[in-house]
Formats: C-alpha cells, sequence, structure tokens
C-alpha cells in the first residue's frame, strides 16, 4: 500500500483547520449542540453534514478508483454487521464526549492550540485507546 | 428549545465542514485510507505498545514517515495553519469559535478528575466502537455504513443524554 506521507500530511492539516474553523475545537459549540434543553446551536450539525456530503463525492470518486486502478489498495472496513460491542463503545464514547466537550480529533488541535484541559484529556484518552483494544476485552 | 443565534455562525460552520470533507476525500482517494482519528492514533499506539495479537497492521514496521504519524502531525500542527490564514484580508475567519483556556482557578479536583476519566471514556469507547466522530460520524455515513449510522445515533444519544445529567440536573458544565 502507498504511504503517501506528504499528502496525509496535507490532509491532517486541512482537517484540523476544518475543525479550527468550523468551531469543532470549542467545547461550548459542542454543549450548545448537545444541550437540547437549553439554547440550542445547530453548528455541529451543519458542520456534520457539509463534511458527510463531501466525502460522499470523495467515496465515490474512490470506488470508481478502485475499479478502475487495480494497483490501488484502498483499506475499508469490511464488518457490517452491528455489535453489543458497537453500541457500548459508541455509549461509552458519547458518555466521554459530552463530559469533556471534546471528541479526539478536537483534542489533539487542542494540544496545539495550548488548551490546557487538552493536556489532560490527551494522555486519559491514549490510555483508553489502548485499554480498548487490549485482549480482555477481545470478548466484549 | 430556541436556536443560540448568539453563537451559531453558518458560514464558519459550513467552510469548516466542507474542509473535514475535503481531507477525509484526498486521505480516501489518494492513500486509500479512511481519516478515523481514533483508528489512527489507535494503530500508532499499537505499534508503540502492542498487545501482542496477530493483526497484521500492527506487525507492519511503522516508520517515522508513515502517513498515520504525518496525519496526526498535520492535525497538531493545523493552529500553525490557522494562524498564517488569519493574517490574511479575509475578516469572517476570524470570528471562528476558538476554545478558551479556563482560569486556573477552575482547576479543581472534580475538574480534573471530569477531564481525566471523561477522555478516557472517550478513548475506550472509540476504540470499542471501532470508530469516533471523524470515522463513523464522517466517513462511516459518507460510506452509507449500518454500522456508522447505528454508532452515530448511539453516541449523539449518550452524549445528550449525559450534558443533561451534568448541565442540568448535576449542573457542573
Amino acid at each position: 500500500m502507498k504511504n503517501h506521507p506528504f499528502v496525509a500530511l496535507i490532509a491532517g492539516a486541512i482537517f484540523g483547520l476544518g475543525l479550527i474553523i468550523s468551531g469543532m475545537t470549542n467545547p461550548d459549540k459542542i454543549y450548545g449542540f448537545l444541550d437540547i434543553a437549553g439554547n440550542w446551536d445547530p453548528s455541529l450539525v451543519i458542520v456534520l453534514a457539509t463534511a458527510v456530503s463531501v466525502s460522499f463525492v470523495g467515496v465515490r470518486l474512490a470506488l470508481i478508483r478502485i475499479k478502475k486502478d487495480p494497483s490501488f489498495q484502498c483499506n475499508l472496513p469490511t464488518q457490517q454487521t452491528i455489535t453489543a460491542r458497537l453500541v457500548l463503545g459508541s455509549g461509552l464514547f458519547g458518555i466521554g464526549w459530552a463530559i469533556t466537550g471534546m471528541c479526539p480529533g478536537p483534542v489533539l488541535v487542542g494540544l496545539g492550540l495550548n488548551y490546557w484541559p487538552a493536556f489532560f484529556i490527551a494522555p486519559a484518552m491514549l490510555a483508553g485507546l489502548w485499554v480498548g483494544g487490549s485482549n480482555a476485552l477481545k470478548t466484549v | 428549545m430556541t436556536i443560540d443565534w448568539a453563537h451559531f455562525l453558518p458560514f464558519q460552520a459550513l467552510l469548516g465542514g466542507a474542509l473535514i470533507g475535503l481531507s477525509a476525500s484526498l486521505l480516501l482517494i489518494i492513500n486509500g485510507q479512511i481519516a478515523g482519528i481514533s483508528g489512527i492514533t489507535s494503530r500508532v499506539l499499537e505499534r508503540l505498545f502492542p498487545h501482542k495479537t496477530e493483526d497484521p497492521q500492527t506487525l507492519t514496521q511503522l516508520g517515522l514517515l508513515d502517513w498515520r504519524i504525518l496525519f496526526l502531525l498535520g492535525l497538531v500542527s493545523s493552529p500553525l495553519l490557522f494562524a498564517i490564514i488569519n493574517q490574511l484580508p479575509l475578516g469572517y475567519l476570524h470570528k471562528a469559535s476558538l476554545p478558551l483556556s479556563p482560569s486556573t482557578e477552575s482547576a479543581s479536583v472534580l475538574n480534573i478528575s471530569l477531564l481525566i476519566s471523561g477522555g478516557f471514556l472517550v478513548g475506550i469507547g472509540a476504540r470499542l466502537a471501532n470508530g469516533c466522530t471523524s470515522g463513523h460520524g464522517v466517513c462511516g455515513l459518507a460510506r452509507l455504513s449500518k454500522r456508522s449510522f447505528v454508532a452515530v445515533g448511539c453516541f449523539i444519544t449518550s452524549a445528550m443524554l449525559t450534558l443533561y445529567v451534568t448541565r442540568h440536573l448535576l449542573t457542573w458544565i
């Protein structure tokens, strides 16, 4: 599989730029979206809908490339069954997300923004990511 | 429920969302990889601290120029890119909503504990779900993946319920 490190670097920078400009690195915007009982900030829906729409085109183009280019290896997920693990994991993720107001992308960008809560969230998140992959949890 | 017009910036949301979509599309079309932050980070962690599985991706040598490391580097460096772009006369961008570092007085034991436990839950939850808001939310929905629809439904519901408890019942946030 071709590594294309420079493209990955640019893609990461654009991704982070998108998170910053859209306000998704600001936990207050996330809380504003999640707080349906208070003043509702729909930013996250707009961001997600726009990102998904653009990515939808990207996915179609990638699928065309898969068909036309035999040398292209695309690492697409193959699992399709909805598992208890998926639901449990998503549930736990949601709790943490609502508590911190940050998901993995904003946490990493937050480090670059010198946002001090990110310096506490990040190591804990890395620990969680690692523990989540432990052999003991493989049967969950 | 009223719309928070004071804080809602529709243009920024559209532009930012489009950039996120562009990034994910680039990574998929050129690198053939999903722009899922939790997955990318997990693979790097797995190479550094392997669980000794037989996953072939774990055992592959991860050089410093591995696309994952460079993607994460790009992500952490994006504030620099934002600062540079902010020098240009594009007035609208200056209104982007950045996180405000809370005062150090607010660094109580409760708040630090919340940051740590919340962060841990984000990590372990994303790993178990095999994706987060970027992997399932952006890429998964774009692929029309059933698993991603379920994941997104679950974590948004869970998050909204949690915030209701922490903000309106416990008044923590």
